[in-house]
């Protein structure tokens, strides 16, 4: 159990059970979130953080946590770990804070972290949560990236548009426009677009797994 | 006796052309959609705007390059089901729903939503549940609002009087079907002014007519049946009969019916076969259906003509109807 | 002559009936007969003959079979069947002895009904049917509708034989004494009714038998629809779905199979059927039950040339033979030579609806295709697959030249399989429930409690015990 490839489990994590192309997990976030290019890479990192943070938590109190308590204790972890992140982007990057909203706090309530604490952390030495924490945090991460990279410029015709909100720059960075705002597919912005377009993402990545 | 006159006994392709009157092969059923389209094509062209035949001729195209591309990634073959005609139907249907001026790259993308998202993710000709040109219509008027509500007016007489431009100096307005501009109107005037527009422009219900024929002559030569449609109108008819009843200031029925989209959508749009439901009782209900959610959306929507997204919620429950309708076996 | 109404849906098909102007031809016996031990619905028959027997006409084979011709058993082995699946059975091959049969004492003949099936399509047994009617037939309907274009032997009976029909008609009369007896023929074939209209005035039995015109829409011959029709003449409410007509006292028996009751009223033995055959030319064909295929059109020089085949029945319910060798049976109505049509590519289902009025029983066959194609049991089932009479108008009106019928056909054998083997399951566990249900009674009773038996389980064994008494003796 304990002796799993450090390799394979980068694989995993990235790859071939990318938790959002493969497991189809943490969708609400997902699709919610990913509507630039600034706000997906935001959401992805916090929920990159909030996974090392719980999963090394979990793993380190593996052997103190009693089977019958042990869902109420990773919670407790994963929630005191989002509401510390959630104050720290309020005090540095209130604007970035502002534009999650909701689905900040709400990463308390993602199945993918307490999937890993579950179901990988609790059994596995701290060395080995982290490498999966970093592997399948970063695949969440990338997924989401790339949906909102998509969904950005099919949408609005820009990259990076907001990246101010990130890096904590007073003024407004336009980021890369490529056309004109209103010749985009306000489709792709909107909630079902979004389901377009994990779909499409889905169907064009199939053949090559 | 000669094999020919054999053949009589064994063959049932030559029963099939004896019932003549109402069999034909779905290719010939979709060349007899498109031909009934015609006229009103014509006095489309002739009264409104000539873009819309090169906006016809671009979706066709596009319809039919992105069906060829699906077919060939599906492995199957292409140019049968080209022939099938009903890509050109949809690339036709999609042309006719959209404003003539619209940017040729916005309908290419709109065959290719309708094409590729609404009829081949689904399985193609006669599986896809919803009715691929009104999924192309409402992604569209989601995406582009400005030009998609980008009617022009400048051939239409009767508004051009009404609104005070007789001599036809603008080249175009913005939002001006019959039923946008009524509703434009009516919020700024009140109901006894004559500028309110108590009748859609003339040449608009020339086109509407024309729409009218060509869906008779498919009734008549049996390509639909009257369910839907029928059921459509009444409906429709009856929610504004009821709503200017009670509100004075309520779109008129005249209006109502004639124009928009209710009488090309009537015989070309709740016909599609492939998305309707398939029996009488069901074609009835379905028709029905979409008259009530059309006015529903008119009157307290927020979208100027809500045809497309009624057709489209009933669409869905298309599978419903289908469920509940039991065959009164004989 | 009184009208019936038309059927609703159905098809006006071209009225295709050949051979019907010259008396029919009889085809010479042939060396073999071959009867395939197969009953109604493909229900296996078991031989009551053993090879080397001899047999005369009209002796039992099996149970529901019996011998056209005198002659020897040679053997009981696989054979070629007329089926559209073209498998073989084991069949009786009766080698014929060509000497004369000795003359049979027609007066002592009785009407021994356990030989015929019906002659119309599905090849009911003849005696059961009469069975479930006897005693209190209220209506014989005489069915004479043949409304599949290119099948003209019933015509052809009635043209030429009406007599031998009338005569089979009155036994049947008789037999089940109804209060009303009718015989149902489409308008168009005027020479068939003139033909036994004449019959009966010289038979005296006009007032006996009422003749109904059917409207010539097809299917409107099909057992259910038309006992619907006649019902509807009659003013009386409609079968409801769950009712055969033998429940109501109707008994609707095919005009070929009543003239089979003539002929064993007069020779012992139901041994002859017309047969519609469509070659180069047409004419209809007398032939002896059993009769290969193959030795019919040898006889009349029709055998099937280059591409031709030889299809069995008519273009809508028939089916392509795959062995000549496969021998014409009470069923058979028709054979065709030709050759066949290459058939349209099957396109996709586009929902449009064309089958829905066409189909006789009312039924939605696109969504039954669907279902068929989903393989749901349930669905198909709550839509009235079983209802399916698989008449082919849905195949006529499909534009995507979908064979629903094909679809239909293979699924009601498929749900009828699953009743079964499902009957036998819950046959099976009532046996077993029954059988754990004595093991613990037994067990109750041998193995003594701890503590004594309560006064009730005592009185209840007592009751017990008095009721077996007073059931056995």
């Amino acid at each position: 159990m304990t002796d799993i490839d450090t390799h394979a489990l980068i694989v995993d994590g990235l790859w071939r059970r990318n938790p959002a192309l493969v497991q189809l997990l943490g969708l609400c976030p997902l699709l919610a979130v990913s509507t630039s290019v600034v706000d997906a890479a935001a959401l992805g990192l916090a929920t990159l953080l909030t996974l090392l943070v719980a999963n090394l938590a979990v793993s380190l109190l593996r052997k103190h946590i009693s089977e019958a308590v042990r869902l109420p204790l990773q919670i407790l972890v994963i929630a005191g770990t989002v509401t510390l992140l959630e104050l720290l982007l309020a005090a540095w990057l209130p604007r970035l804070h502002e534009s999650l909203g909701i689905f900040l706090p709400l990463i308390v309530t993602n199945c993918l972290i307490l999937a890993r604490t579950e179901a990988f952390a609790r059994h596995h030495t701290p060395d080995r949560a982290t490498i999966d924490a970093l592997a399948t945090g970063a695949g969440f991460a990338l997924a989401l990236l790339a949906l909102g990279a998509v969904r950005e410029i099919v949408g609005q015709g820009t990259v990076f548009a907001g990246l101010d909100k990130l890096t904590g720059h007073t003024e407004a960075l336009p980021g890369i426009s490529l056309f004109a705002a209103e010749h985009g597919l306000v489709l792709a912005i909107l909630p079902p677009g979004a389901f377009i377009l994990l779909g499409l993402m889905l169907a064009l990545l199939k053949p090559g797994r | 006796m000669s094999e020919q006159h054999t053949r009589r006994a064994v063959d049932i392709g030559l029963l099939r052309q004896s019932t003549g009157a109402t069999w034909r092969a779905t290719p010939v059923i979709m060349r007899q959609v498109i031909l009934a389209l015609l006229p009103g094509i014509v006095l489309y062209a002739y009264l409104i705007d000539a873009r819309v035949l090169l906006g016809l001729t671009i979706a066709v195209i596009a319809a039919l390059l992105f069906e060829a591309m699906v077919m060939w990634l599906r492995k199957r073959p292409v140019t049968s089901r080209l022939g099938d005609g009903s890509a050109a139907v949809t690339g036709v249907l999609l042309a006719l729903s959209v404003p003539p001026g619209l940017p040729a790259w916005q309908l290419i993308i709109g065959c290719g939503v309708a094409i590729l998202l609404a009829k081949h993710v689904f399985g193609g000709l006669g599986h896809n549940p919803f009715n691929p040109a009104m999924v192309a219509f409402a992604v569209l008027i989601v995406s582009f609002p400005v030009t998609m509500t980008d009617w022009p007016m400048t051939a239409d007489p009767v508004a051009r009087v009404a609104l005070g431009d007789p001599a036809g100096t603008w080249d175009a307005m913005t939002s001006q079907t019959p039923l946008d501009r009524y509703r434009a109107h009516a919020r700024i005037t009140t109901g006894d002014t004559v500028f309110t527009l108590s009748s859609p422009g003339t040449a608009w219900v020339v086109i509407a007519l024309a729409w009218l024929g060509g869906g008779l002559w498919l009734l008549w030569m049996r390509v639909i049946t009257w369910h839907a449609p029928v059921a459509l109108l009444v409906s429709l008819g009856t929610c504004h009969g009821l709503a200017t009843l009670i509100s004075p200031t309520a779109m008129p029925i005249g209006i109502a019916l004639l124009g928009g989209a209710t009488l090309f959508g009537a015989f070309f749009i709740v016909t599609d076969p492939v998305s309707g439901a398939a029996t009488p009782r069901g074609r009835l209900l379905f028709g029905a259906g979409v008259g009530v959610l059309t006015f529903l959306i008119r009157q307290f929507g927020s979208w100027p003509e809500g045809f497309a997204f009624a057709v489209l919620i009933m669409n869905a429950a298309v599978p419903l109807i289908d469920r509940l309708d039991r065959p009164r076996v004989r | 002559m009184e009208t019936l109404p038309r059927i609703s849906g159905g098809m006006d098909l071209p009225r295709f009936k050949p051979g019907v102007q010259h008396p029919p031809v009889t085809i010479a016996l042939p060396a073999t007969l071959v009867f395939p031990l197969i009953g109604h619905q493909g229900r296996a028959l078991q031989a009551c003959v053993v090879a080397g027997e001899h047999v005369h006409a009209g002796q039992l084979l099996a149970p529901g079979m019996a011998a056209s011709a005198k002659g020897v058993v040679r053997a009981i082995e696989d054979h070629a069947t007329a089926h559209p699946s073209g498998m073989t059975a084991p069949s009786v091959i009766l080698d014929v002895d060509h000497t004369r049969e000795s003359a049979v004492d027609a007066s002592s003949a009785t009407l021994d009904l356990a030989g015929i099936v019906g002659h119309g399509g599905a090849g009911f047994s003849l005696s059961r049917k009469l069975s479930t009617v006897a005693d209190r037939c209220r209506c014989l309907i005489i069915n004479a509708a043949e409304c599949e274009p290119g099948i003209a032997c019933d015509e052809s009976l009635l043209c030429h034989d009406a007599g031998a029909v009338l005569e089979g008609i009155k036994a049947l009369i008789t037999y089940l004494q109804p209060e009303q007896c009718v015989l149902a023929i489409e308008s168009d074939k005027t020479h068939a009714i003139t033909s036994f209209e004449d019959a009966l005035k010289e038979g005296k039995a006009t007032g006996e038998i009422r003749v109904l015109a059917l409207h010539p829409t097809y299917p409107s011959g099909a057992e259910r629809l038309l006992v619907n029709q006649v019902l509807k003449w009659q003013g009386l409410e409609r079968l409801p779905s769950h009712q055969r007509p033998g429940d109501r006292g109707i008994a609707c028996i095919n005009v070929a199979t009543a003239h089979a009751v003539a002929q064993i009223l007069n020779t012992g033995a139901a041994t002859q059927r017309l047969v519609t055959v469509n070659a180069h030319e047409a004419c209809t064909a007398r032939v002896t039950l059993g009769t290969p295929v193959q030795h019919v059109l040898d006889v009349l020089g029709a055998l099937p040339v280059g591409a031709q085949r030889v299809r069995v029945g008519g273009p809508l319910s028939g089916f392509e033979l795959a062995d000549l060798a496969a021998p014409v049976l009470t069923t058979c109505n028709a054979l065709t030579v030709a050759t066949p049509v290459p058939e349209e590519p099957v396109l996709p289902c586009i929902r449009c609806g064309d089958c829905v009025p066409v189909c006789p029983m009312g039924l939605y066959p696109q969504q039954l295709f669907a279902l068929a194609q989903a393989q749901d049991s349930k669905g198909l089932q709550r839509k009235g697959i079983d209802r399916c009479i698989t008449c082919g108008c849905c195949d006529i009106a499909c534009p995507s030249f979908i064979n629903l019928t094909t679809h239909f056909r293979s699924a009601q054998s498929r749900l009828r399989e699953h009743a079964e083997t499902e009957r036998a399951a819950t046959h099976a566990e009532a046996l077993h429930e029954r059988h754990r249900e004595r093991v613990a009674r037994d067990e109750q009773r041998t193995i003594p409690g701890t503590e004594a038996p309560t006064r009730t389980a005592v009185s209840s064994a007592l009751s017990r015990a008095r009721a077996r008494r007073k059931r056995s003796g």
